[in-house]
């Protein structure tokens, strides 16, 4: 029962960053999704493993709010099929700069509170 | 190649029934589709597609997340679930719906209603699209509107397989006080057969008949079309219909170089 509420606890706090996240790693370069699921779960060391499930949802909702925007690019490699990338824009990049600092003002005052 | 198919069929079978699932708009489903074609390519580059799809897991529960993602917020889930009062979710899977958010006296811009098993589906709107339409505009199997377009059509101007338009028809079979087709019966009858007050075509029957194989009392035979043949034609519904405004008549005569061999 008690690892099955902090199982719930860790969801949501991942949910409250993943925009972050993904928009951060977009602001280093373009990715596709497969990609972004391998970076996030290479770079976390498998704590942030996402499903596809919950990745692109939360690409469509940056999308809509013009955070960042799709294009297909077709591969050099031969018989390579079009793939869909995500690149972040000059609306994503500010809106970036202010998660960072509130999130930054946020862990701090967790932390004041902790420790 | 052959295998690259079979990759491509799998994917978009699994895809498919991903979607199945989903509840969602049709611009959300698009981009699910795409995403996740897109991955599941990516991923067989270096794994067999089998295990590709095996790890991706049950289309229901890959289903489940994104939906559990997409309505963060569940009274969406149930706005869109309630949208069709008089439907569940599984008639809304076989029936698409499309209703625009403006409307006109409460009368829906765009109404899109179309029934995927042949079930019964009728779309109101300004501009209809359905099985069965209703609108100033009306497009479908079965058009009922000002201007109607589709397989049995009915308006006041009707374009169709079977065209009945008050004022104008244009249709295999059309009729109409003008039409113009292939079998047409109007005041004024332009086709391949036509029976009408004055009556144009390869075969042409009515109070004026004009064409190869003509039957009335105003009759022009004609064999081939040239100037004077037109101004005949003219001359001879002028005679028949005396009050008959000029663009009427220009109409009629304007067309009938159309007339087949010519």
């Amino acid at each position: 029962m008690e690892s099955l509420y902090l199982s719930e606890i860790s969801k949501q706090l991942k949910k409250g960053v993943i925009e972050i996240l993904i928009l951060s790693l977009l602001s280093r370069e373009e990715m596709y999704g497969y990609q972004l699921i391998q970076e996030l779960d290479t770079r976390s060391s498998g704590v942030f493993k996402m499903k596809e499930g919950t990745l692109y949802p939360v690409l469509y909702r940056l999308e809509d709010n013009r955070y960042i925007e799709s294009f297909w690019e077709q591969g050099h490699e031969r018989r390579s099929v079009p793939r869909k990338y995500y690149r972040i824009t000059p609306t994503g990049l500010k809106a970036l700069e202010n998660m960072k600092q509130e999130l930054d003002w946020l862990i701090s005052a967790i932390k004041t509170i902790l420790y | 190649m052959k295998e690259g198919n079979d990759r491509m069929n799998r994917i978009n079978n699994y895809v498919n029934e991903v979607l199945s699932y989903i509840v969602a708009d049709n611009k959300m489903k698009k981009r699910i589709r795409e995403d996740l074609t897109s991955q599941l390519n990516e991923a067989a580059r270096t794994q067999d597609i089998d295990s590709v799809i095996n790890e991706m897991g049950d289309p229901k529960e890959v289903a489940r997340e994104f939906m559990d993602s997409i309505y963060d917020d569940k009274s969406e889930l149930f706005d869109d679930l309630l949208s069709d009062r008089s439907d569940n979710a599984i008639y809304v899977k076989r029936v698409y719906e499309y209703r625009s958010k403006t409307s006109v006296f409460g009368i829906p811009l765009v109404h899109i209603k179309i029934s995927r098993y042949g079930r019964p589906a009728l779309a109101k709107g300004i501009i209809a699209i359905g099985t069965t339409s209703l609108g100033i505009v009306s497009i479908g199997a079965i058009p009922i509107g000002i201007i109607s377009v589709g397989g049995l059509a009915l308006g006041v101007i009707a374009f169709g397989g079977l065209a009945l338009g008050l004022l104008m028809a244009l249709g295999g079979v059309a009729l109409g006080a003008a039409a113009f087709g292939g079998v047409v019966i109007g005041f004024g009858a332009f086709g391949g057969v036509a029976l009408g007050k004055i009556a144009i075509g390869g075969v042409a029957a009515g109070t004026v008949a004009i064409g190869s194989e003509i039957d009335g009392e105003y009759l022009l035979k004609i064999s081939r079309i040239t100037p004077e043949t037109i101004a005949e034609a003219a001359a001879l519904i002028r005679t028949a219909f005396p009050g008959l405004p000029d663009w009427i008549v220009d109409l009629f005569t304007g067309i009938i170089k159309y007339l087949p061999g010519n």
